[in-house]
């Protein structure tokens, strides 16, 4: 007992366990099913990218769309438009994304709490209306359609399990930089700034640079979620960049547990199964959902993560 | 020598006069208590040398250098360190990185985002060591926010000196404690005081603290200083007795 009490609170066993199940996926479940891990890979990295501002240096906001928007449709234009290699198709995506952010973040983050929100909500809303109206080049409501995955490395993305393997990857590496910078000396002062903004500035620390590079990096990586999302949906459309798009990472982080690392990767989980689950019997499922979190937020205000490692937590104060 | 030199500031909130032409200096190595009553515009003082307001009129000299208005993340890199009235941390990090924070910052290492925290050994040590000081260390890996009220005080107290301040702004660093904590943060700010050599301003409203730790005493009221001098003199003075006491008595 005490030897599976010590794996269990082991975080690399489950780390461990997790991969292998994300490996073992196409070789044990339907094409479906492939997707939908597919899909929650994606919005976890989508997910924990604005928890890096949510969670981790007290930022809200409400225009994350636009960084995984400008990713999805900058990648479908190079994909479609160039010759461009697929690899640095998804870098000059994160690239813009997290230029966008710099400029953007400069403007916000001069503003405090809800200021800022509606401020980062306001330009979001700038992106939607260009990709919405500049129909020459984003295909208007439209959209753009056939969006190639390309090859890597002389491997076809086009199937769909090599697609899936690929996403893995790439989102597997993005999770583990995040991981990284919350571990460093960085993200420990994203989290001082977090929880007093005075003290930091007293302790010398320029509290501007350190919100604008958190949100530069939220906004990259938000950009590579999006470059890899426009290729596996094969179309990406204006409603991508739509505000109500950036409250689904902020509801997914509340719902998982924002003060851990891995709650918008529950929370991930958990959303894309609702909406697949529910969407089957009612297209209300945003209502569901709703109360799901209504009832989350009051009994388990930690998200599940949090419920969950305090558990694990108590369990380690018994067995000493 | 001179380390603080104040020219003439001051400070106005509309129609109060917080702080109304205030020259002060202070020598190196000393200890200066400011005294007053309630709103006599101490803490004011205090924001107004350490940037977080900026002066209306005035100047502040820190080391024959000019840094009026300057942001408060800048003058803490002239050496300035500052503990706030309530006390100023981190609630949801543990005591341990509070302190280690502040290291991180003084030693300039606070951008470094490729290599875990863990591994600044260093670093580490050093903020094992403060804590030890501070006889934190037992609660090092609690949550600041569970700390009790005095230890609270203690742990901005660590983070403060983490930065190795030449000069030290504290604002009642023993408000609210019990005599027992009072003792012996009083003398622990002495020690550290000495040991480091620092220059040391502290506003306090226990008197026998007051007297027992100042090697000057300034005395506040409505925004103007009204007497400075050494204890035994400001013990004496009229103006301050009256102060204090009421003008009848």
């Amino acid at each position: 007992m005490v030897k599976l009490k010590r794996y269990l609170l082991n975080p690399w066993f489950w780390l461990f366990g997790f991969l292998l199940v994300l490996v073992l996926i196409p070789f044990i479940l339907s094409r479906f099913y492939i997707y939908l891990v597919m899909e929650i890979l994606i919005i976890s990295l989508f997910a924990v990218s604005t928890n890096l501002l949510l969670g981790y240096t007290g930022l809200l906001s409400f225009g994350q769309a636009a960084y995984f928007g400008i990713g999805a449709y900058t990648i479908s234009l190079l994909l479609k438009g160039s010759h461009i290699s697929f690899l640095s198709a998804i870098l000059c995506s994160a690239g813009l994304s997290g230029f966008v952010a710099v400029v953007i973040g400069f403007f916000c983050i001069r503003l405090r709490a809800f200021y800022f929100a509606i401020l980062t909500l306001s330009f979001s809303q700038m992106f939607y209306v260009i990709a919405y109206k500049w129909i020459s080049v984003t295909g208007g409501d439209d959209g753009i359609v056939g969006i190639p995955k390309g090859s890597i490395w002389g491997l076809d993305l086009a199937s769909t399990t090599n697609y899936y393997y690929f996403v893995l990857i790439i989102i597997s590496i993005c999770i583990s930089i995040i991981y990284l910078i919350i571990k460093s000396p960085f993200g420990e002062i994203l989290q001082a700034i977090r929880d007093n903004s005075e003290r930091a500035e007293f302790s010398g620390l320029n509290i501007r640079n350190y919100r604008l590079a958190s949100f530069m990096i939220a906004g990259l990586f938000a950009g590579i979620a999006g470059a890899v999302f426009a290729p596996f949906q094969s179309i990406v459309t204006p409603d991508l960049l739509h505000w109500s798009k950036s409250v689904e990472p902020l509801l997914i982080s509340i719902l998982g547990g924002i003060y851990t690392f891995s709650g918008p990767i529950a929370g991930s989980v958990i959303f894309v199964f609702i909406k697949e689950w529910i969407t089957g019997y009612t297209e209300y499922w945003m209502f569901w959902y709703g109360l799901l979190l209504l009832f989350l937020i009051i009994y388990l205000p930690g998200g599940i993560m949090g419920f969950l490692t305090g558990k694990l937590k108590h369990l380690k104060w018994i067995t000493g | 020598m001179i380390h603080l030199q104040i020219d003439n500031l001051a400070k106005s909130f509309g129609q109060l006069h917080a702080v109304d032409g205030v020259d002060l200096k202070v020598e190196q190595g000393e200890i200066r208590c400011i005294i007053g009553p309630n709103g006599a515009g101490k803490t004011t003082l205090f924001n107004l040398i350490t940037g977080r307001l900026k002066p209306d009129t005035g100047k502040v000299f820190f080391k024959d250098e000019d840094i009026t208005g300057l942001p408060p993340h800048k003058i803490v890199r002239k050496s300035i360190g500052r503990s706030f009235q309530v006390s100023n941390i981190y609630p949801n990090l543990t005591v341990f990185q509070n302190i280690r924070v502040a290291i991180l910052s003084n030693k300039l290492k606070s951008w470094i985002f490729y290599r875990p925290v863990g591994k600044f050994f260093d670093e580490n040590d050093e903020t094992a060591n403060i804590l030890q000081n501070m006889n934190l260390y037992e609660e090092k890996d609690m949550l600041s926010e569970a700390l009790s009220h005095g230890d609270r005080k203690k742990l901005e107290l660590g983070m403060v000196i983490a930065m190795k301040p030449h000069l030290l702004l504290l604002d009642e660093p023993t408000a609210g404690m019990n005599p027992t904590e009072t003792e012996s943060t009083i003398s622990l700010i002495r020690d550290i005081a000495r040991q480091l050599g620092l220059t040391l301003m502290l506003t306090e409203h226990d008197m026998k603290v007051v007297f027992s730790l100042a090697d000057k005493i300034t005395v506040m009221h409505y925004g103007k200083i009204v007497s400075e001098g050494e204890p035994n003199e400001i013990r004496e003075n009229e103006t301050v007795r009256q102060i204090y006491l009421g003008k009848e008595n």
